[in-house]
């Protein structure tokens, strides 16, 4: 075999071995997570709320707790992301401030989210005295999902045709009527894709609710604004990992592994058919 | 005629200055009300080697070193493996596995931070500890610079590859074609003509897998050790990486920003950590954003 | 069929896309005369690029299209396992209607085959280089500024600089795909008068779709018209004969097309 042959078939071994080791990392540990706390899950798991520091009992009360961020996060960002995409692509000229405004959404989406977190700890907590709150955390988890938002609703903003929008201006519909008649809705699954993937990302974030907005324990249904934490998976997860472990605690631990993996997966496939069918037409395009 | 007020343009204007305004907000933020301490100290924030907040002395050396060393092993240990999968998913692999790859490797960065965390002070501390023990190098536990950095790795593996990928991919089929051509093998094409062509776009993927390193905090602050003050004596020594360590986002994920609001000079170091790490990221993205466009320019002027 | 034998040729080749049921080219009996130029014409999305990429095995890097039939380089089955397709690239070259420049250097970019194949030893490079670029019709340009890089040429000057590129490793075949059709004319007059060079020791496969230059450069002219949705080689035969008088209808009727200026 020459060498010139030998170097490609190196190359392919590398690049192939490069790649099983990639899926073989992600399948060692999703096969980890779900060995180890598969054992916990039960309608109970799910449905009662902790007892004895997480030993026994269920998760009740962090998936609700949960649920209130994810939801008041979707709250925010839709609208903001909503209207950061129309305004980049009518209201902004398009040129440096463009270009700015736009690298500024991207700087956004590497914030570190512990960065929120302080950002939060200092203005909400401690500046406006809300304390523990599920809103400060909700705002937070908002505020970082965004761009990813934003992003997917204008890639299917700059997707919709040239004809299209000249059409509709030459029936004589306003700017805004464009938006709202034409450009929203056309570009809808965008908005649905990117919430959908950011919400994927919000559910599992850790480092922006723990000073902000999550307790380890004593919390159900928040009642008000001010002082009013919740339960969160992650957080749960979190403080638990620090001690050492108590066995009768591990496998529920895992178990809310499991809860917070399942949450995660399903809405970040949630987002796959739109976003499959948005690479097919970008492919045809 | 009278002017009626354009709520869309009113509401898409004031959230699109929202959205591109918060991380100017949040760093402005962070500046004024780190102010004091960053005039106190100067530049010993940065080089001074002591924190220690009950004698309100606020020197941060050890743990950007941590954070350097632990993001240094990160991408040392992804790079290449990211870069190889992409290569595989964009130059070896049948067009139909493609899609199944990418989707996997995304899988993969859609796992939350605190699961990798708990896999790692319940896996790998012990895997290292022994490792250790194995290779009778002296380490107190597997809670080290070098456990935090293998656990980064992995979790900014998939955006190295992702992102690798798609610089891969942004080369055209003609270029493969013309060197594919001349009887250039694969590994030669793809060598001497897409790598170069890719590379301000690879370059880029490893800047902002730098930034997600940097920025990561849940998972390595599990199991880095959390020492405080821990600086070697010579830069190239490799005791750190068996020795527990301090990153300035395991500082900034602990007891200290709570604790910290009890003193105004306190929170005012605390954010001073927060504004540095911002800084830092936000450097790398420009840096990120710049080459990628220096990429789009070269394809334009592509004929 | 011409005296000569066919340096390339195909029989019965047939190239589908079976994802999607469709048929590119459909029993292809194609030869091309050695040491001739033979020009490939016809209306486009024929067929015509496929088969150029299928006498190279470039169609190799399309892993969705599905080839069956022979291709045979000096009566030798392409496709057999025993023949390595980086090879028969070297041998059977190939030049696109975009050029491509590599990074680097025009003296990197001419060499660049030539120096992964380690075919040329360090004091034989320089004359490689000259030669090549001279075949081109591209040297007394350049000549002064090898170390330029090559992304600094005009576009007719990367055209040659390809073909320069191709030449290098002295090739017994070199495939045209509408090399000038992106260019200026006088640029196309330097690529015309290369090819009328080549020919004799070098076998020239042209496609285009300038009539004129069909008849000003090939000595055998094949036309591939699509029929029933795949193309096939309709008729083939000396320049003059087929331009003259052509027996095809589906000849006939595209050459009547084609005959109207060409702006």
């Amino acid at each position: 075999m020459t060498r010139r042959r030998a170097l490609d078939r190196l190359f392919t071994a590398a690049a192939t071995l490069s790649a099983l080791t990639a899926i073989g990392v992600l399948l060692g540990v999703l096969g980890l997570v779900v060995a180890r706390g598969f054992g916990a899950i039960s309608w109970r798991f799910l449905t009662e709320q902790i007892r004895s520091v997480g030993a026994e009992g269920g998760i009740f009360y962090q998936a609700v707790g949960t649920a209130i961020l994810v939801a008041t996060a979707a709250a925010v960002a839709l609208p903001i992301a909503a209207g950061t995409g129309i305004g980049l692509v009518v209201y902004v000229p398009a040129g440096r401030l463009r270009r700015t405004l736009e690298a500024l959404l991207h700087a956004l989406n590497g914030v570190p989210s512990i960065v929120f977190g302080l950002v939060g700890l200092a203005f909400f907590f401690q500046a406006l005295g809300l304390k523990k709150s599920w809103l400060s955390g909700g705002l937070l988890l908002g505020l970082m999902i965004v761009p990813t938002v934003a992003v997917a609703f204008l890639e299917k903003l700059r997707a919709i045709p040239a004809a299209t929008v000249e059409a509709a201006v030459g029936l004589g519909l306003s700017r805004s009527r464009l938006v709202t008649s034409v450009l929203l809705p056309q570009a809808s699954s965008g908005l649905v894709t990117g919430t959908l993937l950011g919400l994927s990302r919000a559910a599992g974030e850790t480092a922006p609710i723990m000073f902000t907005a999550a307790i380890f324990a004593g919390a159900t249904v928040p009642h008000g604004i001010v002082d009013s934490p919740v339960l969160a998976l992650p957080y749960h997860i979190f403080v638990l990992a620090q001690d050492s472990f108590d066995p009768r605690v591990a496998e529920k631990v895992w178990g809310t592994a499991i809860v917070l993996l399942g949450i995660v997966l399903a809405l970040s496939l949630g987002a796959l058919p739109l976003r499959l069918k948005i690479h097919e037409e970008a492919r045809r395009a | 005629m009278t002017r009626r007020l354009d709520v869309v343009r009113l509401w898409s204007l004031a959230f699109t200055l929202l959205a591109g305004g918060a991380v100017l907000a949040m760093a402005v933020y962070l500046g004024v009300a780190s102010w004091p301490v960053l005039r106190g100290e100067g530049l010993s924030f940065l080089t001074g080697n002591d924190w220690a907040f009950r004698k309100e002395r606020f020197g941060a050396a050890a743990m950007l070193y941590g954070t350097a060393v632990v993001s240094g092993i990160a991408l040392l240990l992804a790079a290449p493996v990211g870069i190889g999968t992409a290569l595989f998913a964009s130059e070896v692999c049948p067009p139909r596995l493609r899609l199944a790859v990418k989707l996997l490797v995304e899988l993969l960065a859609g796992i939350p931070s605190v699961v990798y965390g708990l896999l790692g002070v319940v896996f790998l501390r012990t895997v290292m500890s022994d490792l250790f023990e194995r290779l009778r190098w002296d380490a107190p536990s597997g809670d080290t610079l070098l456990t935090a950095g293998v656990l980064l790795a992995v979790m900014v593996l998939p955006t190295v590859a992702t992102l690798s990928d798609d610089a891969l991919q942004s080369v055209p089929s003609s270029v493969r074609d013309a060197a594919r051509g001349l009887g250039l093998t694969r590994a030669e094409a793809v060598h001497g003509v897409v790598l170069p062509a890719a590379a301000p776009g690879l370059l880029s993927a490893l800047l902002l897998a730098l930034g997600r390193a940097l920025g990561e905090t849940i998972a390595v602050f599990l199991v880095v050790g959390r020492a405080e003050n821990r600086l070697p004596d010579s830069l190239f020594s490799l005791a750190p990486l068996v020795d527990a360590g301090q990153t300035l986002t395991s500082k900034l994920g602990g007891a200290e920003p709570t604790i910290a609001l009890g003193d105004p000079l306190h929170t005012a170091a605390i954010l001073g950590l927060g504004l540095l790490l911002l800084a830092v990221v936000l450097a790398l993205s420009l840096g990120a954003g710049a080459l990628r466009a220096r990429l789009a320019l070269a394809q334009a002027h592509r004929p | 069929m011409p005296d000569r034998t066919s340096i390339l040729s195909t029989r019965n080749l047939t190239v589908t896309v079976p994802a999607e049921g469709k048929t590119l080219l459909r029993g292809v009996d194609f030869d091309v005369p050695e040491g001739l130029v033979t020009g490939v014409i016809g209306p486009s999305g024929a067929g015509k690029s496929t088969l150029m990429k299928c006498l190279n095995r470039l169609i190799d890097l399309t892993p969705a299209l599905r080839v069956s039939g022979q291709v045979l380089f000096d009566g030798k089955d392409v496709r057999h396992p025993s023949v390595d397709p980086d090879e028969l690239r070297r041998r059977v070259g190939i030049v696109f209607q975009q050029p491509v420049t590599f990074p680097g250097s025009i003296e990197k970019n001419v060499l660049f085959a030539a120096r992964k194949l380690g075919a040329l030893k360090k004091g034989e490079e320089r004359e490689a280089l000259e030669r090549a670029l001279t075949s081109a019709g591209l040297f007394a340009e350049v000549k002064d500024r090898l170390q330029r890089p090559a992304s600094t040429l005009s576009v007719g000057q990367q055209q040659r600089l390809a073909i320069a590129r191709t030449l290098v490793t002295r090739p017994r075949v070199v495939l045209m795909d509408e090399p000038t059709s992106a260019l200026d004319r006088k640029s196309s007059a330097a690529i015309e008068e290369t090819v009328l060079r080549l020919r004799g020791e070098t076998t020239i496969v042209l496609v285009t779709h300038h009539l004129d230059q069909a008849r000003r450069l090939a000595d055998w002219v094949a036309c591939i018209c699509p029929s029933e949705g795949a193309g096939e080689l309709i008729e083939s035969d000396r320049c003059e004969v087929l331009f003259e008088s052509p027996t095809r209808p589906e000849t006939i009727e595209y050459l009547g097309l084609g005959s109207l200026p060409v702006v």
